[in-house]
């Protein structure tokens, strides 16, 4: 259910009048202003006023009229008066409305009003004012010059020489009084000052919490740092005992000067330095470095002496062997301050190093805690890089520039790529997209390389390869996984080795699509102990598992015919002996069918062969079974071998072993036939528009590529045209495509299979309509009697024929014909 | 069996097809069912029905045409049947002890050799007769199963003493602006909007003034506080026994299952309810009506669903769906190209008139009142009840001036209660229209005999600038069971 009303009642409830009552009726008017006002000089300063109309107790829009001037911009609710358009003094705006037989009516008075000339009165005195004035120094003079008409009391004058320098003062109203005060810092706005320059020779910057920012006592070079450092170089640190400085060149905390506390002290050992400019109630904030080299490690101290004496109990802590360690104190001063050091543990020699003495309470970095190339030319400790950026490449000394095997030492560039010479890693790497064993979304490549296995390119676009770490392969076109291993398109190579080869292909093909030549042998043979009837049995070459016949062997590699060559050879008594080879196709129940017979004198070996055509039933998997036997009771042994060869398709040419008739008796083949299938003279047209009947020797034809499953179009020449009569048919396929040939003419259709044009009907062709090749059946024959045809060969191809050009059928079949 | 072995079967030139027709016939005041086929056949003690023998006396070629009309009106599809009569052998059949009309009609489609039970069903509807047919041969009218609605919504009288007692009684569905109730008591003033449930009176009113009332949703009346001093109307929102709806699917579905004689009333399984689902997903418009007079279903589904282009069609298995004549069909587009079609039948058959405006009336006001009558009324609101029809006109600037077209069009008055969704479907028909539209015709092969009305498709051909493929809406489709194949009618 919608929530919208209909608009009619939607228009009626949204009006706050419903019936119209005269008494409570009447339009309220409001003008923006009530007047128009000009000045002297004739200005006006409204130029417009608005008149709005408001009903009460009435609805719909109001009509206006305006007397002693012309309106503009006139709504059912408003409407406009220009100054320009008065013609008068004033005029009157009135507003009217129908409404429940009556109409309703009110009006607005604008009028015009406009000032007079200017008076003649004494202009009053001077009040104070800002006045400046050109000068290298301050000059009552100057400044009372600089004021028009004598000095007024707070006058304020600004002498300056032009931005080098400048003074103000104020007139009291006898003396000119410097102006100086003190500004409330909150009153500065964050980067609201800007000046070319501030001259202030003693002006310290501190933190709130006292560190120092900027310290004008100091060289420019000290101001760089967060807290500088306030540290004496080490000699001039007041040594106590045996505390000894490793070097006394001056330097005072970078690497290789230390403080040394050696073992065994004979007494107190300390250095001592008193901090300079400290004020009472300063922060100041002590840092070192410090290790020892007793595995047992030491007991270091540090602390503020304020007045010869600790102002608090003594810092210490625990010097780590071998291991330097960062002190950090902080104390405010009372009375003046030194820093003073000192080991406590006799049997431990003590180095402190990098020792800064900084103001304020926060243990700002040190500058030497930086890498610099004054302390890096020997190593950087451990630990010393928390976090870093590097502008440019880094390298090992020893890299020469070299990528190949000749390179030395790595570089790790800026721009992301590096080189070195062996890498091991704990984990995995990857590339591109991949964070994981795990292919990211289309369109986004790389690699992963893992424990898991190998990544490359991305499953969803198709193109990848993935080996996983058990040895699967995964690629688009091979796959190799388990036991299996799978290709999509050719295998190139020479020789398969392996036990057991199992094809399960319905066709092998060599080049061209051919069918390889295979071939099938069986054979089979039976002994007497004495002279009787023998009968070897051949099952032959069956289909796989069809109905009940499932005992039968697979060993067909197609569906196509075969040539079969049977031999019988006997050995028997020394007279006559009739010998059979029979033949029982897929239905047991039609008997044993005879091949070739003969009889044969036994007393030796004898024989006889024959070679026989087979086309299995209806294109489907068949069976058919092969017999020799004899019967006049003088046989002693019978051998009976069968040879197939799946020579059909082959690249065999006709008359080939298979094709030739042989023997003297049953079912050969029929062998050179003259080239009876044809096409109709009368209506036979090809794809490009010719009629078949102008096709010379030699002309190209549009030919089926005999790709069963993506068929495509080849161009071949007729090698022979001929003319004659037949018997033919009209073919139509499903969509109406129409071909008349004889009835001798075989075409191979979807399966394989070849059939002769009677038998078409239900048959799939492949149908050639512009440039689209697609698989038709044959829904219509129809008997056309004897016609002339068109005789054309093209050796092993089908070509499009048909009698629309737009529409043909690949007509013909290919090599062998039935 | 699968649609994939059926369609084999189809397309096998080793099937040998039969139709099987179970028409339904009144003989001698007994209801029966008439056995037909196109061959012999048979059922087993197995089949449903049990070894009853359908003799080969039909004839089937295109039994029925299904179409969708390109003005939105909609309308019953007809087809026909023929009988072998020969000799007068079954001259009774013609005969007053055989009523067929209005009676259920099914045709199925299988193999001679198949059990009953696969067979499929191809038709589901009602003979409008049967006739003699020459000599030699009756003639079996079919019609959709779109006729059981031709039927009036209501038939129920006021009834009582008053004089009043013949009037139906009103019904309201949707939203309905200023309808005349019924008085059913003048006694105390009480006038009945709807025979049934209501959801809600927007207002009453006298002479357009509003007034106050008392409603009694339940019984669908309402009782005035005062006598009234003219012409008594109200806006409702209608029946709402199941719930109140006021979407042109909605309504439609509760006319058909709701209003009309009870026995010829469609059931939930004869709605193809994936249609109606889809429509009124896409079709969310609030429209009504209101009906004081003998309002015909079929006319009143009519009126809501051309609205919005719209109509009923019924599918070969007598499912009642919604479709529209619009621009691109229903569903992904289905793919025919030249193997689909009998080489050479091709052929556009009627081409459009251009439309360069489109003027539509909306919220309908259902009881016209004279201005004159509505006194104290605004000026504004006289004009609301004084005039039938709101209207919006949508104009094509160009094509008006590319035809010369005339900019002020004939109005076709809708259901629509906004002008919101008035614009909208007056601009959709203007652009659907502005531009000249062809239909085509062609034979298509048994594969396209899944095609329904209103799927879109896309048609390659050599002809027709068809090449790189053009989009259309199916709007004709005539199978032909004998041959497996269907001529496909569609509109680019």
């Amino acid at each position: 259910m919608s929530t919208a009303l209909n608009d009619r009642d939607a228009i009626l409830q949204a009006s706050s009048v419903r019936i119209i009552n005269p008494k409570n009726a009447s339009i309220l008017l409001n003008a923006s202003s009530s007047l128009f006002h000009t000045n002297a000089a004739g200005d006006v300063d409204v130029p417009t006023i608005t008149i709005g109309a408001t009903l009460i107790g009435l609805e719909g829009d109001v009509t206006f009229t305006a007397e002693g001037a012309a309106l503009t911009s006139v709504t059912g609710k408003s409407a406009v008066v220009r100054y320009a358009d008065m013609q008068g003094p004033a005029a009157i705006v009135t507003a009217r409305i129908a409404a429940g037989g009556q109409t309703f009516s009110q009006s607005s008075i604008i009028a015009v009003v406009r000032d007079g000339a200017p008076g003649n009165g004494t202009p009053g005195a001077r009040g104070p004012g800002q006045h400046y004035a050109f000068g290298d120094a301050w000059s009552d003079g100057v400044a009372d010059a600089a004021t028009p008409g004598g000095n007024v009391i707070n006058d304020v004058v600004t002498i300056s020489n032009g931005g080098r320098w400048a003074m103000t003062k104020r007139w009291d109203g006898a003396t000119w009084q410097a102006i100086g005060g003190i500004f409330d810092g909150s009153l500065f706005v964050t980067g609201s000052i800007d000046g070319a320059a501030i001259r202030a020779g003693t002006l310290d910057i501190y933190a709130p919490d006292g560190t120092v920012i900027l310290r004008a006592s100091k060289p420019l070079a000290e101001q760089v740092k967060s807290a500088p450092n306030l540290a004496a170089s080490f000699p001039e640190w007041r040594r106590y005992g045996t505390a000894w400085i490793h070097d006394s060149s001056g330097e005072r905390a970078t690497d290789g000067f230390h403080m040394v506390f050696p073992r065994n002290p004979g007494g107190y050992n300390a250095f001592e330095w008193t901090i300079p400019n400290v004020r009472d109630g300063d922060w100041v904030t002590v840092s070192f470095t410090a290790s020892s080299d007793n595995p047992n490690g030491g007991r270091l101290h540090a602390n503020l002496y304020d007045g010869g004496r600790l102002d608090t109990a003594g810092r210490r802590d625990q010097v780590v062997p071998y291991e330097p360690k960062r002190f950090t104190f902080t104390e405010q001063v009372v009375s003046g301050a030194s820093v003073r050091v000192w080991a406590s543990t006799p049997d431990v020699q003590i180095l402190v190093w990098d020792l800064k003495v900084s103001l304020g309470k926060a243990d700002t970095p040190y500058s030497n805690d930086f890498i610099s190339p004054s302390n890096v030319t020997r190593r950087v400790m451990p630990g010393s890089i928390g976090n870093t950026q590097i502008g440019g490449d880094i390298y090992s000394t020893n890299w020469n520039g070299g990528v190949g095997p000749f390179g030395t030492g790595w570089l790790l560039q800026r721009g992301g790529t590096f080189y070195c010479g062996n890498v091991q890693l704990r984990g995995s790497i990857a590339g591109g997209y991949f964070t994981k064993y795990e292919w990211p979304v289309a369109g986004q490549a790389g690699f992963y390389l893992g424990g898991e296995g190998l990544l490359m390119g991305n499953y969803h676009d198709g193109r990848y390869t993935q080996i996983g770490n058990n040895g699967d392969i995964y690629t688009p076109n091979f796959s190799s996984v388990g036991r299996e291993v799978k290709v999509t398109g050719e295998i190139s190579g020479s020789v398969i080795r392996t036990s057991v080869l199992a094809l399960e292909s319905a066709r092998l093909l060599t080049p061209w699509n051919r069918l390889a030549p295979f071939s099938l042998f069986d054979s089979g043979s039976v002994y007497n102990p004495r002279v009787a009837n023998a009968t070897v049995t051949l099952d032959g070459f069956v289909g796989p598992a069809q109905g009940g016949e499932s005992t039968f062997h697979a060993k067909r590699f197609g569906s196509f015919r075969k040539d079969v060559f049977l031999k019988a050879t006997m050995h028997g008594d020394e007279t006559w002996e009739n010998l059979y080879i029979e033949a029982r196709y897929h239905d047991a129940s039609q008997g044993w069918g005879n091949l070739a017979s003969g009889s044969v004198f036994c007393e030796g070996r004898a024989g006889i062969s024959v070679v026989i055509r087979y086309t299995p039933h209806d294109g489907g998997w068949d069976y058919i079974a092969f017999r020799a036997r004899t019967t006049q009771g003088k046989c002693l042994s019978l051998v009976f071998e069968m040879q197939t060869f799946n020579f059909n398709e082959s690249v065999n040419a006709p008359g080939s072993s298979s094709g030739m008739p042989t023997g003297d008796s049953g079912g050969g083949g029929v062998g050179n036939n003259p080239e009876p299938w044809c096409v109709d003279y009368e209506t036979t047209r090809l794809p490009d528009g010719r009629f078949a009947r102008d096709v010379k020797i030699n002309d190209l034809m549009e030919c089926w590529d005999f790709n069963l499953e993506n068929p495509g179009v080849e161009y071949a020449p007729a090698n022979k045209v001929a003319f004659g009569e037949e018997a033919s048919s009209m073919l139509v396929t499903r969509t109406g495509v129409q071909i008349i040939q004889s009835n001798s003419t075989p075409m191979t259709v979807r399966d394989g299979r070849v059939v002769l044009t009677p038998g078409m009907l239900g048959e799939e062709v492949v149908v050639k309509r512009g440039n689209d090749l697609v698989w038709e059946p044959i829904t219509q024959t129809f008997d056309m009697g004897v016609r002339r045809v068109v005789k054309i060969s093209l050796h092993d191809r089908m070509y499009f024929a048909g009698m629309d050009p737009k529409a043909t059928i690949a007509t013909h079949n290919l090599e062998y014909k039935p | 069996m699968n649609d994939a072995q059926f369609l084999a079967w189809l397309k096998s030139s080793a099937a040998y097809r039969v139709v099987l027709i179970e028409a339904a016939v009144q003989i001698g005041g007994v209801e029966s069912v008439v056995y037909l086929a196109t061959k012999p056949f048979t059922t087993g003690p197995g089949d449903a029905p049990a070894n009853t023998t359908y003799p080969p006396i039909a004839t089937v070629g295109r039994l029925f045409t299904e179409r969708l009309l390109l003005d939105g009106e909609g309308g019953l599809s007809t087809g026909e049947l023929e009988i072998e009569n020969v000799g007068g052998a079954r001259d009774a059949w013609a005969g007053p002890g055989h009523v067929w009309k209005n009676r259920a009609d099914r045709a199925y489609i299988g193999d001679v050799r198949w059990p009953r039970a696969e067979y499929r069903q191809i038709f589901d509807g009602v003979a409008a007769d049967l006739v003699p047919s020459g000599r030699q041969a009756l003639s079996l009218k079919l019609r959709d199963k779109l006729q059981r609605l031709n039927t009036p919504i209501s038939e129920v009288k006021l009834g009582g003493t008053t004089e009043q007692r013949d009037a139906l009684l009103p019904v309201a569905m949707g939203q309905a602006f200023n309808v005349t109730p019924l008085l059913v008591n003048a006694a105390i003033l009480k006038y009945q909007v709807h025979a049934g449930t209501i959801h809600s009176i927007i207002e009453v009113r006298d002479n357009g003034a509003p007034v106050a009332f008392t409603a009694d949703l339940a019984a669908g009346t309402f009782q005035l506080h005062a006598a009234p001093a003219g012409v008594v109307t109200a806006s409702v929102r209608g029946a709402a026994a199941g719930g109140y709806v006021d979407t042109a699917a909605q309504l439609v579905k509760r006319l058909v299952t709701g209003y009309g004689k009870i026995a010829d009333r469609f059931t939930e399984d004869d709605l193809d309810r994936n249609s109606f689902a889809a429509f009124d997903a896409a079709h969310p418009q609030s429209m009504g009506l209101y009906s004081k007079e003998r309002l015909n279903v079929l006319e009143a589904c009519r009126m809501l669903l051309s609205s919005l282009g719209a109509q009923m069609v019924m599918s070969r298995l007598g499912k009642l769906r919604l479709v529209k004549v619009a621009l691109p069909g229903i569903g992904a587009p289905v793919s025919i190209r030249p193997e689909h079609m009998v080489e050479g039948t091709l052929q556009p058959t009627a081409r459009t008139d251009v439309v360069g405006a489109v003027k539509l009336g909306f919220a309908k006001c259902w009881t016209v009142q004279d201005a004159g009558t509505l006194a104290n009324l605004p000026e504004v609101h006289k004009a609301l009840f004084a005039e039938e029809w709101l209207s919006t006109t949508k104009t094509d600037q160009s094509t008006l001036a590319t035809y010369r077209l005339n900019a002020e069009p004939v109005q076709v008055d809708t259901m629509l209660l906004t002008r919101a969704d008035a614009d909208a479907e007056a601009q959709r028909r203007l652009d659907l229209w502005k531009v000249p539209r062809t239909t085509y015709e062609f034979e298509g092969v048994p594969e396209l005999l899944s095609l329904e009305l209103g799927q879109a498709v896309t048609v390659y051909s050599p002809r027709f600038g068809m090449d790189a493929g053009v989009t259309g809406i199916v709007i004709s489709l005539a199978p032909d069971w004998e041959t497996g194949r269907v001529t496909v009618g569609f509109l680019v």
